[in-house]
């Protein structure tokens, strides 16, 4: 275990020279110098953690700044590298990336509005800066809200290995655009910009990439309150900057919403799974209900090669009791979180289940003449269905929870169910946290948490780990019970997760990693 | 007090044969029983007493500074011997008392109540804690060459109790704490707006470095004390010079590497090469080495001067003389105890709960003792007790993370260990342990953990047949009534 005092070094070494007496009406040197954490993250490459970052505030510069100083950590929680900083002191670390040669630290400056993308060498040392300044409180409003993302493989900010960083800003024109920016490992740099011209309204996001090209994902609305959205995958030479193809994924019968995708490890086709829908509606149309799972192969040129279709009604059903609605049985609704694909082919796709139950206590305060919604979301298994290389569903494994009740903001209670998990999200309702998969693809492991209860116990928050491996399922959980202050669980390298606890009466934030049985 | 001191060695229980131990087939570790050493730490208390009742004229704030200082000291000796870090067996204990004992014959000037104590910490050191009580570490014997050498380390440390170092130190640190200056100047500091943490090396840097300067002269000095003592006993003066040599060289332990595909291989269960692959990530960024010592200067910052200038300020104090002897006690006993000096380390770290540590660290010295039943008995031990802490989830308390060591050959193991899978254990571990069943009749650590190990792996002949075999050769063992 990794035990940092939040003094740094520099004041352990003071104090070690002179230490100090307890007593309340003296000065010591512990008191005179306050340093803050701002910021504690994992550095990502792909979908693996390949170290974290500290960063920390020293003292005041002037004014206007602050001193900084970031502190690089491997995998294992060694310290690699620190660099100091003085900068506005509205600076935020937001992400951070590693392409396998730099570390990219993505800062947000609030009084400026301005992105920072620090590009950062082996020693510490800071090799580039690019600012990216938002013009408006739309387009910060976009910042903040865009991303999201629980998993491991970043939000706004990705690297391609051994290739640089990419970054991704929403634009504000008529409608919305966006902006994609460029850093690559041999510093060379581009800017990709949407047709900035159009009234219509764009968000792109990265999907994955390869060597040569980037693929994003760009959800396109006629109107901005508009039900129907046009998903367009976009190619973009890595060499050029230059769009390589845009693709619309539509079925003749089907509006599909992709979700995830992955270059396919047997045909090298850009493989994209997701939901979908009758056409002429989608996720947040006026039904609101998925017709099942979906799978779409791009050749090298763009072209839809294969749309497959798994229904509800017919293919899953015959592997799990559910109806053509979308509702499991006896259990509600299932978001899908992430899918993955493992080194023979086969695909998962990692979901929970949800459903809408009646609310007691918001009846009762409704039934006092109180203002509260009479339905509540419940939350509760884990999914993992299983598809072979042809996506066609080889099973469906069900792992039990404690279920998590979320209440409902007033009025939700009117929308279909498959219309509320995004709310969930945004409540961060779900106890899924993220997968992680491991460099040759031969194993993952989807965590989550669960506030767990067991007969004659107290509840306990569990950290929990459904691993595949070696085509078969293990679970673990770990114990998140602590006399810290605060514990927080970030994503580790594969097999590990790695757990802070801050102490605010000692002022000392340990970190450590925990291996996951399996 | 010195006839009070031998009275209570004789109190002490013998735990290791008196004879030498065949060391080719087995070891036994040396005792290590608080409650024997229990008249020593009731001297301690008496000294901690005494210290605070002769502070009481002082001034309150001093008295209560230095009374901290004082029972903060008397804590951190006394937690020494609630955690069981101190030897009790005569063989160790009788060895190095016998050597204090020459030099206080020949110095009748020294004070009466030096309290000698041999620990179990895994760092070469010695130290004196300024109120009669020396510490010398066992792991130090190991890097010894000689008696003589001994004779010094222990001088040097007398040295520090007479010459009052550490009290002195106190009295300096409490003196400047309560100088209205300097609170003054850390009120002022405590205002400071802008860049405090520069303002704050530039107020303290003087008065580290002044601290430091102190420190390095107090170890000077200490060394020219020692050679003063030396002088007046039997032992040679010229012993010090490499004596200090060999402190120079403590961090720089070079280790054969060790072959753990080789080792760890076996014809049911092949060893992956990929368990030990080099990790990525910003791993192969580089470690940084360095400190940060912001505006400090290294050099400026030592507590000790370094060796070789300590070397140069007494070398042409030293003399060489007919009555003066490398050995004293005779030189087997000294090779004896050097000889289970490292065994006792390899001990000492399983002591600690460093299971890693542990197994490497016998791995490496099975190389001269391959049919050590001690050593395969601890390794055993190391691969159950990892093995439960990773079902357990704590792993990381027994096994560091890759990349915390520069030694190659146990970062290796360190990223087999976190690598492998809980099944990919208990196979490589009951496979490798398979390879040392011959010796399971002489260890039962090497009995119960194969048995463990027998029983996860499905073999239950073999788990029945190791059953028995503990029950028949040890019928008083730590692990009978789990059976």
């Amino acid at each position: 275990m990794k035990k940092l005092f939040l003094k740094g070094c520099l004041v352990l070494l003071m104090a070690m020279v002179m230490p100090s007496l307890a007593h309340a009406q003296k000065f010591s040197v512990d008191e005179v110098l306050k340093v803050t954490v701002r910021g504690i993250g994992p550095i990502i490459k792909g979908n693996e953690v390949q170290g974290y970052y500290m960063f920390y505030q020293i003292d005041k510069a002037d004014r206007a700044n602050n001193n900084y100083k970031i502190l690089f950590f491997d995998q294992n929680l060694n310290e690699v590298a620190s660099t100091k900083l003085t900068d506005s002191k509205y600076l935020y670390l937001q992400e951070a990336s590693f392409d396998g040669k730099y570390v990219m630290l993505k800062f947000w400056e609030a009084k400026a509005k301005q992105v920072q993308l620090r590009k950062y060498d082996g020693t510490g040392k800071q090799v580039s800066k690019k600012l990216i300044t938002l013009a408006n409180k739309r387009e910060i409003y976009q910042f903040y809200t865009t991303g999201g993302s629980e998993e491991i493989q970043g939000e706004q900010l990705f690297a391609v290995d051994g290739v640089g960083f990419v970054n991704f800003t929403q634009r504000k024109t008529k409608g919305w655009g966006f902006q994609i920016d460029f850093m690559g490992i041999d510093n060379k740099t581009w800017t990709y910009n949407a047709d900035m011209t159009l009234a219509k309204f764009q968000y792109a996001s990265f999907l994955t990439a390869s060597k040569d090209q980037i693929f994003v994902l760009i959800g396109e609305r006629e109107k901005a309150m508009s039900n129907e959205i046009d998903y367009l995958v976009l190619s973009i030479d890595i060499a050029t900057g230059k769009k390589k193809y845009q693709t619309i994924l539509k079925d003749a019968k089907y509006e599909i919403d992709p979700m995830n995708a992955y270059i396919d490890n047997q045909t090298g086709d850009l493989a994209i799974m997701g939901t979908y829908f009758p056409a002429g509606d989608s996720r947040g149309g006026k039904k609101g209900r998925s017709l099942g799972l979906s799978y779409s192969r791009l050749n090298s040129a763009g072209k839809v090669t294969l749309n497959k279709f798994n229904s509800w009604a017919t293919e899953i059903s015959k592997k799990v009791a559910s109806n053509e609605k979308g509702k499991i049985e006896e259990v509600g609704f299932i978001w899908f979180h992430r899918i993955v694909q493992t080194a023979d082919g086969k695909v998962f796709a990692i979901g929970e289940s949800y459903r809408k139950a009646a609310d007691g206590m918001g009846i009762a305060i409704a039934a006092m003449g109180g203002n509260a919604s009479l339905m509540k979301l419940i939350v509760q298994d884990m999914y993992i269905f299983e598809f072979d290389k042809d996506f066609n569903l080889n099973a469906v494994e069900v792992f039990d929870k404690t279920t998590t009740d979320i209440t409902l903001p007033q009025g939700a209670m009117y929308y279909p169910a498959p219309m509320l998990a995004p709310i969930i999200k945004a409540y961060d309702g779900f106890d899924y946290q993220y997968t992680q998969i491991n460099p040759d693809n031969t194993v993952f492991s989807t965590c989550y948490v669960d506030l767990e209860k067991n007969k004659g116990e107290k509840r306990q928050w569990k950290f929990g780990a459904i691993t595949y491996i070696d085509g078969k399922y293990v679970t673990d959980k770990i114990s998140l019970e602590t006399e810290s202050t605060t514990l927080n669980v970030y994503a580790a390298k594969t097999g590990f997760v790695m757990i802070s606890e801050y102490y605010k009466k000692a002022k000392k934030l340990d970190i450590r990693l925990e291996k996951i049985n399996y | 007090m010195r006839f009070l001191l031998l009275t209570l060695l004789f109190g002490l229980t013998l735990g290791a044969d008196a004879q030498p131990q065949n060391l080719s087939e087995n070891y036994i570790p040396l005792a290590c029983d608080t409650n024997v050493l229990v008249p020593y730490l009731e001297l301690t208390t008496q000294r901690w007493e005494s210290d605070l009742e002769a502070i009481k004229s002082k001034p309150k704030v001093y008295r209560e500074d230095l009374g901290y200082l004082y029972s903060y000291r008397y804590r951190a000796i006394k937690s020494c011997y609630k955690k069981n870090l101190f030897y009790s067996d005569t063989l160790v204990v009788n060895y190095f008392q016998r050597i204090l004992n020459v030099i206080l014959d020949a110095n009748p000037q020294l004070p009466n109540d030096i309290r000698l104590t041999i620990s179990r910490h895994l760092w070469a050191n010695a130290s004196s804690y300024g109120e009669g009580s020396i510490v010398f570490h066992l792991e130090l014997l190991r890097w010894s060459e000689n008696e003589s050498q001994l004779a010094f380390y222990l001088c040097h440390e007398i040295a520090h109790y007479i010459a009052n170092h550490g009290n002195n130190g106190y009295d300096e640190l409490v003196t400047l704490l309560n100088d209205p200056e300097y609170q003054k100047t850390l009120k002022e500091l405590s205002k400071v707006e802008y860049n405090m943490a520069d303002a704050v090396i530039k107020v303290l840097k003087p008065m580290a470095y002044d601290d430091r300067r102190h420190s390095r002269q107090h170890e000077s000095e200490a060394d020219s004390i020692a050679i003063t003592l030396l002088r007046n006993t039997p032992y040679s003066e010229i012993e010090a010079l490499r004596a200090l040599e060999i402190l120079d060289i403590l961090d720089e332990e070079v280790f054969d590497t060790i072959n753990w595909p080789s080792i760890l291989n076996s014809g049911n269960y092949p060893f992956k090469n990929s368990w030990i692959a080099p990790e990525g990530g910003l791993a192969s960024f580089g470690r940084n080495t360095k400190v940060d010592m912001g505006d400090l200067d290294k050099d400026s910052l030592k507590t000790h001067p370094d060796c070789q200038v300590r070397i140069a300020l007494i070398q042409n104090y030293v003399e060489s003389g007919p009555h003066k002897k490398i050995f004293v006690q005779g030189v087997s006993e000294f090779e004896t105890l050097k000889a289970y000096s490292r065994f006792e380390r390899v001990s000492n770290m399983f002591f600690q709960e460093n299971y890693a540590g542990t197994i490497f660290l016998a791995t490496d010295m099975l190389t001269d003792y391959p049919e050590n039943a001690y050593l395969i008995g601890l390794i055993s031990q190391c691969w159950l007790a990892i093995y439960n802490g990773i079902v357990n989830h704590e792993m990381g308390k027994y096994v560091d993370l890759p990349g915390s060591t520069d030694i190659y050959s146990y970062n290796q193991l360190l990223i087999l260990l976190n690598r492998l899978r809980i099944s990919e254990m208990s196979k490589l571990a009951y496979n490798y342990l398979l390879k040392y069943e011959k010796l399971a009749d002489n260890s039962e650590e090497l009995t119960y953990s194969l048995m463990q190990f027998s029983k996860k792996e499905g073999n239950v002949e073999l788990y029945v047949q190791l059953q028995n075999r503990y029950k028949r050769n040890f019928p008083e063992g730590k692990y009978i009534s789990k059976l």
